[in-house]
């Protein structure tokens, strides 16, 4: 056999693997295009719900917060809250001086 | 964890020979990994570290275990480029309800390489919205209860100072001279040494604990009559114990007579979740408390109650070096001998140390973040201590401060 009848047959053997591979190639392309499609309207729907769960969240502590507010007003006199602020700041100044961490917020 | 077991000794040689038959077996690689760097083989510990990293495909867990064996070994530069190269980062704002442990680990990450600031907003972004607390008590078990009792238990304690008290030999100090105490409004704090503290300490000046924290079942059933009868004290504020201990109390036919005398006034009992060591609290999880050590954990009760200052005692956070003394008192350490405690040695105290020095200010901005409270001043007492995340002071520094009026 010549030498280019020898790359016909190389070529003929591997057609059908060929084939077969891309027959495979194709049905991961669309099994992935299926689970991305999945993944999208999963996410869609879970960001819905995660932003209707951050807003009633949110509302619902800015309540409590603003009912703590009023509950330690109530209680308290001004000259108590001035003499706790200025214990607070000379607190903090101390902290810092002895290595403290400045407080993020 | 078996590196703190009695057949630690075995475990590395054994993980040695199976990563030899196969090196890609990443539970062997890590556990080996684990050994080399509690043992403190820093170099072959960095080396297996960035082979975890490679084996993993970038997994979190991976990369904080590397990037942990290259601060140990004062490498900061090469761990953020380890962060820098290899951490792909997740989107904390995807979904705050279902927050996993890589949202943990990059705030444990940060934190650990010096950037704090950064650690800060990663964890901001998982715990709140538009600066407002994302905490969602439906999620929690009991909450209106447990919210009712933090109540109660902070009007006790609101802008007082609280003294926590270790064993570390540094306590011997305030044992000497525990005038030092004296004319300090604080609410005292005990731990798993209960009886120590208060008859050395506490007693030599009139004191009862306010509050104490326990992590195992063997500790609350030494001290079960102190806790009777601080249950009986107006001054006791409350214990403080993990859920898994709370429902083995209350499960077990041993202790169940005990659970129904200290654990059964919900306002003077608070059961945290204690799940996993990086599991910060989190907006449907407020309340879990990482399980490094007891001290965290009495640190997470006392934050909650906002006082004016926290004081730690007796927290060295490593052994001796010259002695390998890590707990004072014989009678003390010998008393834990008997428990399974012997291998508490001084390399496991260094780890100990080491992931509370990263993990704590994470815990600490986490409950900031989500229970808003205010940010805490924590000293720790102890000038030579390991435990070095917050500000080390002697006694006289204490005693100045506490002397010191507005």
């Amino acid at each position: 056999m010549s030498a280019m009848g020898g790359v016909v047959r190389r070529l003929l053997v591997k057609i059908p693997l060929l084939a077969q591979v891309g027959a495979r190639l194709n049905d991961l392309t669309n099994r992935v295009a299926a689970l991305e499609g999945k993944v999208g309207a999963l996410s869609s729907a879970e960001v819905s719900s995660n932003r209707e769960w951050v807003q009633s969240t949110v509302e619902a502590n800015l309540k409590d917060k603003i009912a703590a507010l009023e509950e330690r007003l109530a209680e308290s006199g001004s000259a108590d809250d001035a003499r706790a602020l200025r214990q607070r700041v000379r607190d903090l100044e101390d902290y810092l001086r002895l290595g403290g961490r400045e407080p993020r917020r | 964890m078996f590196w703190r077991g009695p057949d630690y000794p075995k475990a590395r040689p054994l993980l040695a020979t199976a990563v030899l038959r196969n090196p890609k077996h990443l539970v062997a690689q890590w556990f080996l990994f684990q050994c080399e760097l509690i043992d403190g083989d820093l170099s072959a510990a960095r080396e297996r570290g960035e082979l975890l990293v490679k084996l993993s495909a970038n997994n979190h867990v991976m990369i904080l275990s590397w990037v942990r064996a290259l601060v140990a070994s004062g490498d900061l530069d090469a761990a953020r480029a380890a962060i820098a190269q290899h951490l792909i980062r997740v989107d904390p704002t995807a979904d705050r309800r279902n927050i996993g442990a890589n949202h943990f680990i990059e705030a444990a990450l940060f934190e650990l390489v010096g950037q704090g600031d950064v650690s800060f907003e990663t964890s901001r972004a998982m715990c709140r919205e538009n600066d407002v607390t994302l905490i969602d008590w439906s999620k929690v078990e009991k909450a209106d209860e447990i919210r009712a009792a933090l109540k109660d238990m902070r009007a006790k304690v609101r802008n007082r100072d609280i003294c926590i008290f270790g064993r570390g030999p540094s306590i011997k100090e305030l044992e000497a001279d525990p005038g030092r105490l004296h004319g300090h409004d604080f609410v005292p704090f005990v731990l798993s040494e209960y009886q120590e503290v208060a008859e050395r300490v506490l007693a030599k000046v009139g004191k009862t604990p306010g509050l104490a924290c326990m992590t195992s079942q063997v500790v609350v059933r030494a001290y079960a009559d102190n806790l009777r009868a601080l249950h009986a004290s107006d001054d006791f504020v409350a214990l403080t114990i993990p859920d898994f201990l709370d429902q083995q109390l209350r499960n077990s036919e041993e202790d169940r007579e005990l659970a129904g005398q200290i654990l059964s006034d919900p306002r003077r009992v608070f059961s945290y979740r204690c799940q996993a060591e990086l599991n910060l609290p989190v907006p449907c999880d407020p309340l879990h408390f990482p399980t490094i050590n007891t001290l965290l954990h009495a640190l997470g009760l006392a934050i909650l109650l906002e006082p004016r200052r926290i004081f730690l005692f007796g927290f060295e956070g490593k052994a001796n070096a010259a002695t390998g003394e890590y707990y004072y008192a014989e009678d003390y350490k010998a008393s834990y001998m008997g428990e399974g405690w012997q291998n508490r040695t001084a390399r496991w105290l260094w780890w100990d140390s080491f992931r509370f020095n990263h993990v704590a200010p994470c815990f600490i901005n986490h409950l900031q973040l989500l229970h808003d409270v205010r940010y805490p001043l924590i000293y720790n007492v102890c000038k030579d201590s390991a435990i070095t995340c917050f500000p080390r002071i002697g006694l006289d520094d204490y005693s100045t401060l506490v002397k010191e009026n507005v």
